[in-house]
């Protein structure tokens, strides 16, 4: 039997290290953008990280009613909740402020939200929902075909955006939904099939676009020149030049490291530069001198400053906060009362399994650099919020789990 | 283990224990290759870290002066105010000007058009600080937009070596231009103060320096900004440039992504360089060079006792400080092309065929073997047959023969038929063993650039009698450096000990208060060897070079002075071209003084003399005459010239 615990008493029931390690990692993120966006004691700081302890503050309420309303009512609610999370998809590509050269933003700057952050979370509740009803053969094809319509309505209108990061980890997660419902393998092996394919098709694509940029590089005049001309590109490949750039980058770091290559190598510079104690706070010196480009210093690449000024010892705590908050995760998942909160709890902890995977992966050189922000570090505001509020999800699963 | 396998699939906790395997696997994945960077390979990154963020910037050392032996300065530093900018200090304005400039456009501005910003807002001040001291500023563009690009943190040098005046009104408007300032920098100055005048004097010894332009050195353990660096590249500054440098020190600076400076991490201070206290004597150097006159030539002026090398001159010279700090290409191509060859130093590093004063080796070496007896004879006629072919002496050419002559006569009247006939007979081999035990044919050792070796007869093929006969008078297959004739008649004046020539005596620690500070390093005379000559017979030599100079009709009397013995040998060599004409003659004189317990030995070698004795002796007798201090005969005086300052004198064939 699964407990029937009012909006009160579920808070007798909440896993409290997990809960702690999310406050821990949040609060600790304020003094992370801190530094991030320092340039001395004389200079105006940028004030991001006021806005970020802001957000959090925001992102405390959101969690408290995340608790508190049992995501079985929740549930019910599920095709509401989706269907907005679509329109503001929609209406972000058509009333968006672009940023970045993507039109992700609702608002006004500073306050503006991404709905493709709360899309993650929608999709996750409709997926649950859809594959936990009683009278669902997880074994048809109908099934199927509904979850890659659910899962396709909001990856294309992202793509649109484009934001293929976020993009890209609702894949994974949708996959792991439904192989923990019960979808047949062989779909998979289509799915490996189809993934095959793509993969060789951007792959050729990638030789092509690569063949052009050394054709431009032995043609050009000049740097400024040859960057234009690959900026020029942009219509004739799948992806953006910079996209192919941040490939061939991760696949040979020398190829331009004062270019494209830059982020990455003074990532790993940073990284690497802070040892094991790491230099201290406010003392890395990739983010004050601006080796590590301020633009991404406080939102993805906010590990590099942590791993600089903290070292391995920092990097290590991170790393252990993030296994209790996944496991306890798959824990929740493991125990949840009933199969909507089990395959809920498993959406979102893949989610959060490829933002730190991506994330930590791309700093150190083992993933492409993809603009996927770090959970709890990063600063952003729509992605503090919608962290908090995943977390709560499944605090609230794992609450009203079945006794044992 | 298929079972296994299917029981995991098929329930959900063992798909959900698959999806948290490869959570964990994947977390380790990143905790190993944080390890791997932050552990394994933190020295790396933190290496390329320390590169990109942090440069060294050269502070150059005060450089070590030179002194002569009696503490007179030749070579020092001056003050050199320069108006600088600092491109770093005009960011603020730059970034402005920028701002202002797309605000008004309201585009993006075109490549290379904010480094022209940057470029006139340096011409605007520049243009400011001219109008107020009344120049115009000396630099282009492009340096201001390299200086920009690479030398950021170094000052950029807009009005070199200002004067008093410009000084004194740029200290009155104070505050100056943004980022601009006044500068001082050490530049090296040449002189000897004689009287009013200031000559630069033993141009060829001292060498000069350069000032290398300031540059970003990037294969140092550091990017490393070099200063505007003073390298000695000839003569002593060049041979002991190491001492005389001392050791650059440096400011470490963290600069940020852009470039610029952010602070200052430490200082390593420069430490000064030593100062060479040298053997040379000012003044006896200046009377060397204004005994020259405008012959081309060179003259060495040594103690037979201890090697020191007390003047060595050669004409004609140049004026170091136009090296200074650099020198203009047209200026050095102009001296380059000089065809008397005004950079060569030619008591040094150029050797000429000895002449007759080979005929002192020629001599000792026939003494010492025995082949040469003391009453050795000969009957100048005025020529000889040898091996079929007709040699002369030089007498008859003036319509006439020496007669009997015996050792002593042929050396005062430098008698050829003499050495031809006994020279055959000493044999090339015993003339080549002496010319060695006098260490001719090898570098001396003093401490100049491109010293020449010299040259003697190769002794592994036969010589027919004819080659002999010509070395017997210093022709043919043997050469010498004026200076190595200094060391020959040292050895003859004192004695026979043979002895290395000694230019630098000793080097100091730079003592700012004035003076010379504690030595670090003293350089002993060093004694080559001494000669097997038995002491009676050389005496026989020093008699019959005393007679040159001393004897009424001896070659070398216009040397003589009143009231000093001299002994000397006069030399003329012939120069041939490749067809064995006669292009013109190298004229000799070497000698010492006082006859008894010598104090001086001199070479003089003059490639314009017709004759050693007519013009080489001379120029020793002026040398004398300042060394002890006579006033120069009536004859020295007719053919004394009226003196002009060394750095006017360019030589004498223009």
């Amino acid at each position: 039997m699964s407990r029937a615990l009012t909006p009160w008493s579920v808070f007798k029931h909440l896993s409290w290290l997990s809960l702690l390690t999310m406050l821990a990692m949040v609060g600790a993120s304020v003094f992370a953008i801190y530094s991030a966006t320092y340039r001395g004691e004389d200079v105006v700081n940028a004030p991001f990280w006021k806005l970020q302890a802001a957000w959090i503050g925001v992102g405390l309420v959101a969690f408290t009613a995340a608790v508190a309303i049992d995501y079985r009512q929740i549930g019910k609610w599920t095709w509401v909740l989706y269907s907005v999370c679509v329109l503001l998809l929609i209406v972000v590509l058509v009333a968006g402020t672009e940023r970045y050269g993507a039109r992700s933003w609702l608002g006004i700057k500073g306050l503006g939200i991404q709905p493709s952050e709360f899309a993650k979370i929608g999709l996750a509740f409709a997926l649950a929902y859809y594959l936990s009803d009683p009278e669902r053969d997880a074994r048809s094809f109908k099934t199927l075909a509904v979850c890659l319509a659910m899962l396709m309505g909001t990856v294309v209108l992202i793509l649109l955006e484009p934001d293929l990061g976020s993009a890209a980890v609702l894949l994974p997660m949708a996959s792991a939904m439904m192989f923990v419902a019960g979808i047949p393998l062989r779909y998979y092996f289509g799915g490996l099939a189809a993934l095959l394919i793509a993969g060789a098709v951007l792959y050729s694509n990638l030789l092509g676009y690569q063949a052009k940029s050394e054709e431009f590089r032995r043609t050009s005049p000049d740097k400024t020149t040859y960057t234009q001309r690959l900026i020029e590109l942009k219509r004739q490949y799948i992806l953006k030049p910079y996209q192919w750039e941040r490939i061939l980058v991760f696949m040979n770091p020398e190829r331009d490291p004062y270019g494209w290559g830059w982020n990455l190598r003074q990532s790993q510079i940073a990284v690497g530069s802070g040892g094991v104690t790491g230099k201290g706070w406010l003392q890395g010196t990739q983010n004050v001198l601006g080796f590590l480009p301020r633009q991404v210093a406080p939102n993805d690449f906010i590990f590099s400053v942590i791993a600089e000024e903290g070292g391995f010892a920092a990097c290590g705590l991170a790393l252990i906060g993030y296994a209790v908050l996944l496991l306890n995760g798959l824990w929740t998942a493991l125990a949840a009362s009933d199969r909507l909160g089990r395959l809920l709890a498993t959406g979102i902890t893949v989610v959060l399994f490829c933002h730190v995977f991506v994330n930590i992966g791309m700093t150190i050189g083992l993933v492409p650099i993809t603009g996927l922000p770090l959970p709890l570090l990063s600063y952003g505001g729509s992605f503090v919020l919608s962290t908090m509020v995943a977390l709560g999800i499944l605090q609230n699963i794992r609450a009203r789990r079945t006794a044992y | 283990m298929r079972r296994l396998w299917r029981e995991i699939f098929r329930r959900e906790e063992g798909r959900l224990m698959l999806i948290g395997l490869v959570m964990v696997a994947s977390l380790f994945l990143l905790a190993t290759q944080l390890f791997q960077i932050q552990v394994v390979r933190s020295a790396q990154f933190g290496a390329s870290q320390e590169r990109q963020s942090q440069r060294l910037v050269e502070i150059p050392a005060v450089r070590g002066l030179i002194y002569d032996r009696n503490g007179i300065c030749l070579a020092d530093s001056r003050p050199s105010f320069d108006a600088v900018i600092y491109l770093e200090e005009l960011s603020d304005e730059w970034h402005e000007r920028v701002r202002q400039e797309i605000r008004r456009h309201g585009k993006r501005l075109e490549p290379g058009r904010r480094d022209q910003i940057l470029v006139e807002l340096v011409r605007e001040k520049a243009n400011t600080f001219g109008r107020l001291i009344g120049q115009k500023p000396q630099f282009d563009d492009r340096a201001i937009r390299v200086h920009a690009a690479e030398l950021r943190p170094l000052p950029l040098i807009l009005f070199p070596d200002l004067n008093e005046g410009a000084v004194a009104i740029a200290n009155e408007h104070s505050p100056l231009p943004t980022g601009m300032a006044i500068e001082v920098n050490a530049v090296r100055r040449y002189g000897f103060k004689a009287g009013d005048q200031t000559y630069p004097l033993a141009a060829h010894s001292l060498g000069y320096v350069t000032r290398s332009k300031p540059t970003l050195e990037l294969d140092q353990s550091l990017p490393t900004f070099t200063q505007a660096e003073v390298r000695g590249v000839s003569g002593l500054e060049m041979k002991f440039d190491r001492e005389l440098r001392g050791r650059t020190g440096s400011r470490t600076i963290l600069i940020n992504a852009r470039g610029y400076k952010e602070r200052e991490l430490g200082v390593q201070p420069p430490q000064p360089g030593h100062d060479l206290v040298l053997s040379l004597d000012a003044r006896c150097q200046q009377a060397a060079e204004q005994a020259l006159g405008e012959h081309i030539g060179a003259a060495v002026v040594m103690d037979p006792n201890n090697g020191d090398v007390l003047a060595l001159a050669s004409n004609p010279t140049f004026d170091p400080n136009k090296f200074i700090p650099r020198i203009h290409p047209q200026e050095m191509d102009a001296l380059l092309k000089d065809p008397s060859k005004p950079l060569a130093n030619r008591a040094v590093s150029e050797q000429y065929a000895p002449g007759s004063t080979f005929k002192l080796v020629v001599a000792l070496a026939g003494l010492d073997s025995g082949k040469l007896a003391p009453g050795s004879a000969a009957f100048c006629s005025g020529e000889v047959k040898v091996a079929g072919q007709l040699k002369k002496c030089w007498i008859k050419s003036k319509g006439g023969q020496h007669g009997a002559v015996n050792l002593r006569s042929s050396i005062v009247h430098s008698c050829n038929i003499f050495f031809y006939e006994h020279g055959m007979d000493i044999g090339m081999g015993a003339i080549v063993a002496m010319a060695k035990q006098l260490h001719l044919g090898e570098r001396t050792g003093i401490p100049l650039p491109r010293e020449a070796r010299g040259h003697l007869p190769d002794m592994m093929r036969r010589h027919r009698p004819a080659e002999t006969a010509n070395i017997a008078i210093g022709q043919g297959e043997v050469d010498a450096t004026p200076l190595q004739m200094a060391c020959v008649t040292a050895a003859i004046a004192n004695g026979g000990t043979v002895i290395a020539p000694r230019l630098v005596k000793s080097i100091h620690q730079q003592n700012r208060d004035g003076g010379i500070g504690t030595a670090v390093e003293e350089f002993p005379p060093r004694e080559l060897g001494r000669l097997t000559v038995r002491p009676q017979l050389m005496e026989l030599v020093r008699q019959a070079m005393r007679g040159v100079v001393q004897d009424a009709d001896g070659t070398g009397k216009k040397a003589g002075i009143p009231g000093v013995e001299i002994a000397g040998k006069t030399g003329t060599a012939q120069v041939m071209d490749a067809q064995a004409n006669i292009t013109g003659h190298r004229a000799w004189f070497v000698s010492f003084a006082p006859y008894q317990n010598p104090k001086y030995a001199l070479a003089i070698m003059l490639e314009d003399g017709d004759s050693g004795g007519q013009v080489a002796a001379p120029v020793a007798g002026k040398i004398y005459a300042h060394l002890f201090g006579v006033s120069p005969t009536k004859e020295t005086a007719a053919a004394k010239r009226p003196q002009r300052p060394l750095a006017l004198v360019r030589g004498g064939r223009h």
